[in-house]
């Protein structure tokens, strides 16, 4: 008796399933006393609706066939759709696709699309230029070689 | 035969169960049809009904389950009452009614005592008293541990002996 009202005790405090299904298993569903408050599957049975007693409505089933067709209809599809885990995998593919190219025409076009002087400037800046002691005009030409900037130096002497 | 065709047929294999399982998770008519019509819908856009799963009926099961746990989530926003079947129903409160004799009867005292357990505890009765699966089967169609499954069953089985004895209801007889 101690040890049935212990295990109810346990199944009621108990917070993890697992911990309460230990003490179902190896108390509940031995102990005949315990065994004895629960419903068994037969009273069960005859609580729950059974399959022939389900009265069919006879405009129902019909109703459920034409909405599939409709939905077929729809859909313009006469087979099903592509089963969750094809979806799924389509959907990442399309996403890895798109990374990929989106990323491609960043390395591609991203520096590109930067006018020539614009880029010059981010390569280079000439913040003063003298020659021979004197101040010079600079001009930063960037040719479609990447590798390549020219400098052109402007210097009238002061003495022309 | 095209696959609208055999998925028909596979309609008619699985209506009466699936109809069943709805009326007694849900208890009322009108709710387990919405089920049932969105189960089968959903049933045949995913389902390939030339190579159908091999546990096919546990798989329209769960998905069947699912559309139940909707209708109870739009039952509850709208604040309907449980409605009883449009035949005529016998008075529950006779303190002599005993035998239920049709599915109207069966529906009203079931009101009763299913309407103690909660759905996952009515689903699991159902399918373990009913359709006799296992707890591993059943805990398949619920994404659970077969542990929480033995205890929720455990539960229902317990809430409706002990209403039972409460009330001094002998079992209807068939």
């Amino acid at each position: 008796m101690f040890r049935c009202r212990l295990a109810e005790f346990l199944v009621k405090v108990l917070p993890l399933s697992w911990a309460r299904d230990l003490v179902l298993r190896r108390h509940m569903e031995r102990c005949p006393r315990c065994t004895e408050r629960l419903l068994s599957r037969a009273e069960a049975r005859d609580w729950l609706i059974q399959d022939d007693e389900v009265e069919d409505d006879p405009r129902f089933w019909p109703a459920v066939r034409d909405r599939i067709r409709r939905d077929v209809a729809a859909a313009g599809l006469g087979m099903p759709a592509l089963r969750p885990v094809w979806q799924r995998a389509a959907a990442v593919a399309g996403f890895l696709i798109l990374a990929g190219a989106g990323f491609w025409l960043y390395k591609e076009l991203g520096h590109g699309s930067v006018s020539t002087t614009s880029q010059a400037l981010l390569r280079f800046r000439v913040n003063s230029l003298t020659v021979g002691g004197e101040p010079a005009a600079a001009v930063v030409i960037q040719p479609p070689e990447p590798d390549l900037v020219i400098v052109w130096v402007d210097h009238r002497p002061s003495s022309q | 035969m095209d696959s609208l065709e055999r998925f028909e047929e596979i309609m008619r294999t699985y209506r009466a169960p699936a109809m069943a399982l709805a009326l007694n998770v849900l208890g009322n008519r009108e709710d387990a049809e919405d089920a049932c019509q969105e189960a089968f819908a959903v049933a045949y856009r995913r389902l390939d009904p030339a190579s159908p799963p091999p546990a096919l009926k546990a798989w329209l099961f769960t998905v069947l389950y699912r559309k139940c746990l909707d209708a109870v989530r739009r039952r509850r926003r709208s604040d309907r009452l449980v409605r009883k079947v449009k035949q005529e129903a016998p008075d529950p409160e006779t303190p002599g009614r005993r035998e239920p004799r049709s599915l109207s009867d069966k529906l009203v005292l079931s009101e009763g005592v299913l309407g103690i357990l909660g759905e996952k505890e009515r689903l699991i009765l159902s399918l373990w008293a009913k359709e006799e699966y296992t707890l591993n089967e059943i805990a398949g169609i619920l994404a659970c541990a077969p542990s929480t499954v033995r205890v929720h069953l455990f539960q229902a089985r317990r809430k409706i002996k002990a209403w039972m004895e409460k009330d001094h209801v002998p079992l209807p007889t068939r």
